[in-house]
């Protein structure tokens, strides 16, 4: 019967040492039972593939172990909502944090893949953190039998009404952080005015005019307030009427300042025009067509973004 | 998405089967409790129910019954009957107010489900 004791010390390995010898005993009286019974029925000896078959019936040691034990689930049912929602929570936030504490990442020279890397890595680094110990919290709540029940009492009145018009994706909403930050670590550092270098072509070398300089702070605090509101959106993955009036009246103020570029006499100065091959009219002439255009462009779709927040506060 | 894929790749056979355990988890407790209305050791309470049509793997019933035990609805005591030590289960006085209001229950539930599965419409 070596094939016996073979599955009850299996069995016992997976058991907490309490009920380890009871079990044991139990399972060890039922299985010679059946042996005899089935012996008498067939009337001969069993060989090892009919007790086989007989364990067989009772299952995988670790499983009919899993079965003694009261809780089997790392979060049951009735913690799982909460959890879930918590865990969206604090993932949020934590995408949030890993952002903004590697802005000077952002704002440094280093390149875009790298900035993309470095950030996906903290925040999966994070992330796992996060999910372990939020786990871990909802486990040791359900197994000390800490009830969450209160979290779940409601009234139909104290529903707030959401609008499904209303609710916003995270992906886009990340999305639009992350520009963000990117745009102000390039207009703040990679900037530099009257020496940095916009773009350059191999005969000439155009940087943006002084004239730039007048918006320089007005942009800073419009985009500096457009994170602080697509965080708020972020962790409330919706739209409020508080957070759809300050969007509006960021992308009002953006207006202001496109209207303000407008009116600039020059966008660009060219330093150097080393061989003459085109003249130095038509260069500018480009840059004011093609800066003009990113600025229509740019216009178009803030007004398009009012017009939507506008509907949505009606709705 | 992963879910929705794992919904597609069951077959309706294994749907049923799914179904069919759900369909029987509860009424395995019903069927226990009323059998321990008379004393049984784990192998000799599988076989009477076996008898009476009702298939319970030792996996499932050996592991139920330490629960139940635990619940206060059964009282066990070990004895030694033809030279084995075996662990005999009963009802406990909870046990049996238990198995009498689910029992109400279960003729209840019958009921309105007879008449439910029964009904052909106007």
């Amino acid at each position: 019967m070596q094939i016996v004791n073979n599955y009850l010390n299996s069995l016992e390995s997976y058991l907490s040492e309490d009920i380890r010898k009871e079990v044991r005993d139990e399972l060890e009286a039922s299985i010679l039972e059946q042996v005899e019974d089935k012996q008498e029925s067939l009337g001969r000896e069993l060989n090892t593939e009919d007790i086989e078959a007989i364990l067989l019936g009772f299952g995988h040691p670790m499983k009919v172990a899993a079965a003694y034990s009261s809780n089997q689930e790392l979060v049951s049912s009735s913690y799982f909502p909460v959890f879930k929602k918590s865990l969206e929570l604090t993932l949020a936030i934590v995408m949030i944090a890993t952002l903004l504490l590697n802005i000077p990442l952002i704002f440094s020279d280093a390149n875009f893949i790298k900035i993309g890397i470095v950030l996906l890595a903290d925040f999966i680094e994070n992330g796992v953190w996060t999910f372990a110990w939020v786990t871990l919290l909802f486990w040791v709540l359900q197994t000390n039998n800490i009830s969450i029940e209160g979290l779940y009492k409601w009234s139909p009145k104290e529903l707030s009404a959401v609008n499904p018009k209303l609710k916003i994706s995270r992906l886009e909403t990340l999305f639009e952080i992350t520009v963000y930050l990117i745009f102000l670590g390039w207009w703040n550092g990679a900037f530099g005015w009257t020496m940095t270098h916009v773009f350059e072509n191999l005969d000439k070398v155009v940087n943006l005019s002084d004239e730039w300089q007048l918006v320089h702070w007005s942009v800073n605090i419009i985009v500096g307030l457009s994170i602080i509101v697509d965080s708020i959106k972020y962790i409330a993955a919706g739209w409020n009427k508080a957070t759809l009036s300050a969007n509006m009246a960021l992308n009002i103020a953006s207006l202001a300042v496109i209207a303000q570029i407008f009116g600039f006499e020059t966008y660009v100065t060219v330093i150097e025009n080393p061989d003459g091959t085109i003249p130095l009219e038509v260069t500018l002439e480009h840059a004011r067509t093609l800066i003009n255009g990113v600025l229509g462009v740019l216009a178009a779709i803030i007004a398009w973004d009012i017009f939507s927040n506008y509907q949505k506060i009606v709705s | 998405m992963v879910k929705l894929l794992m919904v597609l790749s069951m077959t309706e056979s294994e749907h049923y089967q799914k179904l069919k355990l759900e369909l029987r988890r509860g009424t395995l407790i019903l069927a226990v409790l009323a059998e321990l209305r008379e004393e049984h050791y784990g192998y000799s309470l599988r076989k009477n129910l076996l008898a009476k049509g009702m298939d319970i793997d030792e996996g499932t019933l050996y592991p139920l019954v330490r629960r139940l035990e635990k619940q206060g609805l059964l009282a066990s005591e070990w004895r030694e009957e033809n030279n084995r030590k075996k662990r005999f289960y009963h009802l406990s006085e909870v046990g049996q107010t238990t198995l009498r209001q689910l029992t109400e229950d279960w003729r209840a539930t019958e009921k309105t489900l007879n008449r439910i599965l029964d009904y052909q419409g106007d």
